[in-house]
């Protein structure tokens, strides 16, 4: 015969929580504490400590010195770096990049033994074919150049004023 | 944009609508070229449907196909025949040829992005939005632009955190209008607009309030179609992404660099780490499919979840409900993880409580259901299925009462409120379900709904009637007794005496037989007993009716013609207005007599829906939670059945019929009933004359509880057992419209809890049984064996958001519409039933001179048990109240919130008065929910019930109103909703955009036409 009874339900205690918590986890606590102790001995989590406590400022003051106008002008011309790099095709660099190995290797047997060319021999010199290849490379980076420089250029006549121009 | 064809143009029944709203029925199937290729359209559908479907991947932002097509992005632009134009705007027509990436659509959808560009600010990589669903950050995947022309600038506007739900952000609004073409024309609850013709234009609420104080329902259309993050769920922010809870300092630090680096990084390398920022949330974010807990409109959705922290609900694909929720499918999970879930058995020691193992518990229910069978027989236990458990566990509360125990004492509580309406459509048409689904009720030339709050019970449900009612003028007429929502907007609105329904229906089935009016031919084929019905209707001449209702005899004849002039079908829809009175069971016959002489079974568009309350109250049902009734409405006394079960569980069923809940009460206290196994219903509230329940409860020898919370009837509970929620388990639930989802785990069990069908195994196999299901599907698979309107169910073919409606054959071949092929019965005609009019038993007297009216609010769902736990929901309905007309407060001196005692001879409640108009004369109404459980309004209701099913007649009560003089604050807080001021409009009325000056269309005068 069951008269009415009340009961609130006590919620789970921090301690039972993480009771629980400790129950489930046993194996990655366990290596968690391996970690642990080797981050101890080296004093990493010292360091990492530190860190953290002073997170939200270092944070913060990365993010204002990264923001800053030359930090953002070098980030931005790294980043124009890298895209000047990562639009060049590997394997027309690889040719050129042998070239100038050569040249470099040419360049400096001459100046060891102080070769020397006068202006009458320039038209023989002219002649030859691996100085007009190599002429020929200097003309096309000088093209190059040029064309690269008067997109860029058209590129920025074509924005309006003010807005940001990806 | 396309008009909606008049309903006898709708093309027969079709099974296979795809979620959400009804769409617009097209013409003749043509052909239609996109970009080179010839693709299959319907005439005057929207282009952008067929460019879609092509596989084309086409820009658009306020495009969303339940909402139908907005035309406010600007971005969908295409070249049709030579010119420039949107896709969403343009109807398909003969001839037309399509070119989406030509130069000059391309120019137009890039320009028309670019628009959308200056007024939001894209922080992607740590939005709470960056979860492969934000429309306006995939689009700009997918246009990939280098530039933008428009420099992004805030508007301006404070962020509107008022709700307690989501919050409004102006600054990141790109005024494409989903939201309130969602508000205005899919949930019509009217509320948002935008002001075109302001200078700076942001989304309004009633015209420009805060959030919270306007007539916002938080039913959360808007946020879930919202395409980026300008609307968001609060439990959201700050939680979905890896980094964006940062600080704000450190946020907006963040922010500068990378919009600083952009410049030379462009927008889509920054998306790029967005996308992959995106992706890691996947590891932590979960996204499973559910169906909600609340109505028995049975909503399906995606529920996200970070562990066991819910972040949100999205609804898209659901097949009742699409991109629609209400305020407690959204938003009203709180109770899941609140600190009052019970995580312990507890059995009842002396004057306490005490914790107890899983085995203890179990060890002694099974023990003490031994020994009470042993000593009194197995008639001493009685079972209550819960209506909020899944179909699986519904099978196994009335398996265990008659394999193991061996008695029919088994109910479920649509004893408490639909059984009179299946008792109706049982004895008529065979089937105790609605007629067909809810496209019927949207389809059909007129609803009437009687005595159903449909707006407030049936939310999502009751936005597919606004809907049709305001886009295409359904005719939709409310007879009840208050004014509430759907009868403010109704075009017929009649409010007889309290317990007349049955009377004027009579009277208008006579009127309609008389006049020559009715369906002969339909009546002729598919109907029996025409001559003994309309003898049953000779008392109802029109001024008897006129008399005893209290609608004029003009009123009754209009509206017979009306019903009778229909050709497009006619829905009637009836809840607990009709059915918790003492001629429950009449009424709902009269009505389905009704629908038969007017031929409104049968075919779109037509039939009866009474409406379900709980998420499985059908399910329950179906899986022969009664005492007369096995799985599928079987009868226990027949051979058949008979035979059926003694194959599959070995003993053969008793074919006297049990007890249900309303017997079991008195049964305990004769003293023949000495044990009850409740689950997840709160009997001692919700069952009438809580005084008496609790006495009954009191009488019993062992009560076994099983509940999530320790809820009022755990307090007479010897035993009480912690059960899962339904987020917390897998199983199906069967909806109003007997369509059977399935539901998935979203959570595991919160620790020391099990999903009932798992402690039903442990106790039956304490006593013997051989139960071996592994998983609910085995329990489905059972039930299919043993289930003809479930025969061709499995979880497979249920699987993810698949859904069928019953009858279904072995082969999988669902029934969404009943009785195309017959009606239920050997012949396959309906019955046409002599009903007898049932009159009230407690009607008001000198002493007790008010009418109690009571039910269901739309923030809380029946006693509260569930949402009194989400604090923005009691923020909004915090208790209970007696709703008073103003003509009653002005006759009895009182104001809202003066403190009243309502008495009834059995028993009195301590309430506040509410004073409004939703109430007229001598009518009180009294909510279901209320915090303390000695407030509930049960404490007045009688024990007079329905005369066939014994449903409590709640609605068939008077009490008297004695003034205690205080008056407390008002018990409807100024956030509540219902003071607001909705601003009802046609959509997002673009036109009055594009009528700003200075706006063109992008690429106008654009293409390579002539």
């Amino acid at each position: 015969m069951a008269k009415p009874l009340e009961f609130t339900p006590r919620p789970a205690s921090p301690q039972q929580r993480l009771e629980n918590e400790f129950h489930d986890s046993a194996p990655a606590l366990e290596e968690s504490l391996r970690l642990l102790r080797e981050l101890h001995e080296h004093g990493v989590l010292d360091v990492l400590t530190k860190l953290v406590r002073g997170g939200e400022g270092l944070t913060e003051g990365a993010l204002r010195t990264l923001g800053s106008d030359q930090m953002i002008a070098g980030l931005r011309s790294v980043v124009e770096l890298a895209r000047l790099i990562g639009g060049l095709d590997p394997a027309d660099i690889r040719q050129l990049a042998q070239g100038i190995g050569g040249a470099v290797s040419q360049g400096a047997h001459s100046a060891v033994n102080g070769e020397k060319v006068t202006p009458l021999e320039l038209p023989r010199l002219l002649l030859d074919p691996d100085v007009q290849l190599a002429l020929g490379t200097l003309f096309g980076v000088l093209r190059g150049l040029g064309q690269g420089i008067r997109a860029a250029r058209e590129e920025q006549a074509n924005a309006q004023p003010g807005t940001r121009i990806p | 944009m396309a008009d909606f064809p008049a309903p006898q143009d709708q093309p027969p029944h079709d099974p296979h609508y795809p979620p959400g709203p009804l769409r617009p029925t097209y013409g003749p199937e043509i052909s239609v070229m996109v970009d080179g290729g010839s693709f299959a359209a319907r005439l005057g559908e929207p282009l952008i449907d067929v460019i879609n479907r092509s596989g084309t991947q086409l820009a658009q932002v306020c495009y969303h196909p339940q909402l139908g097509p907005i035309g406010t992005c600007d971005t969908c632009m295409v070249e049709v025949n030579g010119q420039v134009t949107r896709a969403c705007t343009t109807p398909v027509v003969a001839g037309q040829s399509v070119k989406t990436a030509v130069k000059a659509a391309d120019a137009a959808q890039r320009e028309g992005y670019d628009r959308l560009m200056g007024r939001h600010d894209f922080y992607c990589t740590i939005c709470d939005n960056n979860n492969h669903n934000c429309t306006l950050h995939n689009t700009l995947g997918l246009l990939r632009p280098e530039h933008q022309q428009h420099e992004y600038r805030p508007k301006g506007y404070a962020k509107d955190f008022s709700n307690p739900f989501y919050r409004y952000d102006p600054d990141q609004c790109i005024l494409c209008g989903r939201c309130v073409e969602a508000c205005q024309d899919v949930q019509v609850n009217e509320t948002l607009s935008i002001d075109w013709s302001s200078p700076n234009p942001r989304v309004l609420w009633d015209g420009g309030v805060p959030i919270n104080e306007s007539s916002c329902v938080s039913c959360g259309h808007c946020v879930t179609v919202c395409p980026c993050n300008a609307l968001m769920e609060t439990a959201m922010l700050g939680e979905a992404g890896l980094m964006t809870d940062l600080p704000l300092p450190v946020w907006n630090a963040a922010v500068d660099v990378v919009k600083g680096v952009e410049l030379s990084t462009g927008l889509q390398a920054i998306m790029a780490v967005s996308d992959i920022e995106s992706k890691v949330r996947d590891g932590y974010i979960n996204k499973t499919k559910t169906v909600c807990t609340y109505c028995g409109v049975g909503c399906s959705f995606d529920v996200w979840t970070k562990d066991r922290q819910i972040l949100k609900v999205e609804p898209q694909e659901g097949a009742a409900n699409g991109i629609s929720t209400c305020v407690k499918g959204k938003f009203a999970w709180d109770y899941v993880n609140s600190e009052e879930r019970l995580t312990s058995p507890l059995i009842r020691e002396g004057d306490r409580f005490r914790e107890a193992s899983w085995d203890e518990a179990l060890d002694l229910v099974a023990r003490r259901f031994s020994e009470i069978k042993a000593q009194h027989g197995p008639d001493a236990l009685a079972f209550v299925a819960s209506s909020k458990g899944t179909n699986e566990e519904a099978y196994l509360v009335q398996k265990f009462a008659r394999q193991i125990i061996g008695t029919n004492n088994v109910d479920n509580c649509s004893r408490y409120c639909q059984s009179p309406a299946t008792a109706g459509l049982m004895r008529t048409v065979g089937y105790g379900g609605d007629a067909g689904t809810i496209k019927d009720l949207e389809k059909a030339e007129m609803v009437i709904c009687v005595g159903t709050n449909t707006a407030e019970s049936h939310p999502v449900l009751a936005t597919r009637i606004k809907r049709a009612h305001k886009l295409r003028g359904q005719k939709l007429i409310v007879v009840d007794l208050r004014k509430h929502e759907m009868a403010r907007r109704a075009d017929l609105f009649l409010r007889p005496l309290p317990g007349s329904d049955f009377i004027w229906l009579n009277a208008v089935s006579r009127f309609i037989l008389d006049n020559g009016l009715a369906d002969e031919k339909f009546i002729a084929e598919k109907t029996t007993g025409l001559a003994e019905f309309k003898k049953s209707l000779e008392q109802y001449t029109l001024p008897y009716a006129a008399e005893q209702t209290g609608l004029s005899e003009a009123e009754l004849e209009n509206l017979a013609r009306r019903i009778a002039a229909v050709k497009g079908g006619v829905c009637i829809a009836w809840a607990m207005g009709v059915t918790q009175q003492c001629g429950g069971s009449e009424t709902s016959t009269a009505i389905s007599n009704l629908l038969l002489i007017t031929g409104n079974y049968a075919r779109p568009g037509a039939g009866a829906y009474p409406l379900r309350g709980h998420n499985n109250v059908q399910g329950a049902a179906d899986m022969g939670t009664m005492p007369d009734l096995t799985t599928g409405y079987q009868p226990v006394k027949d051979p058949a059945v008979v035979a059926r079960f003694q194959r599959e569980w070995g003993i053969t069923l008793r074919p006297e019929r049990g007890l249900d809940n309303t017997q079991m009460v008195g049964a305990s206290l004769e003293g023949r009933l000495k044990a009850i196994w409740v689950t997840g219903e709160e009997m001692s509230l919700t069952d009438a004359n809580s005084n008496h329940m609790s006495s009954g409860f009191e009488a019993m020898e062992f009560v076994v509880v099983q509940e999530l919370t320790f809820s009022n009837t755990c307090r007479y509970a010897d035993v009480i057992l912690p059960g899962t929620a339904s987020l917390e388990k897998e199983g199906t639930f069967t909806n109003t419209e007997r369509r059977i989802q399935r539901l998935y785990e979203v959570m595991p069990p919160l620790r020391g809890t099990k999903p009932d069908w798992q402690i039903y195994i442990e106790v039956a196999r304490r006593m013997g049984a051989d139960w071996n299901y592994a998983h609910p599907s085995d329990i489905m698979d059972e039930i299919a064996r043993v289930s003809p309107i479930y025969a061709g169910v499995n979880y497979e073919r249920l699987e993810g958001y698949k859904t069928l409606c019953w009858p279904v054959a072995p082969d999988g071949t669902d029934t969404p519409l009943l009785y195309v092929n017959g009606f239920n019965f050997p012949d396959g005609k309906a019955r046409l039933f002599p009903a007898e009019f049932q009159p009230r038993q407690r009607p008001p007297t000198a002493e007790y001179d008010l009418h109690l009216n009571n039910g269901r609010m739309l923030e809380h769902f029946h006693e509260g048990n569930m949402t009194f736990h989400t604090a923005g929901i009691t923020s909004k309905a915090p208790d209970t109240f007696v709703e008073v007309s103003p003509e009653l407060a002005a006759e009895r001196g009182v104001q809202t919130g003066t403190w009243v005692r309502l008495v009834s001879p059995d028993g009195a409640v301590r309430v506040r008065v509410l004073v409004t108009d939703r109430v007229a004369g001598q009518e009180v109404y009294v909510p279901m929910n209320a915090r303390l459980y000695i407030d509930t309004v049960n404490h007045l209701t009688g024990l007079n019930h329905d005369s066939v099913t014994h449903t409590p007649a709640y609605k068939d009560s008077s009490v008297r109103m004695e003034v205690l003089g205080d008056v407390g604050e008002n018990p409807m807080p100024r956030s509540n909703p219902r003071y607001g001021h909705p601003t009802p409009q046609r959509g997002v009325e673009v036109q009055r955009k594009w009528a700003q000056p200075g706006y063109t269309m992008p690429g106008e005068g654009g293409g390579t036409a002539d």
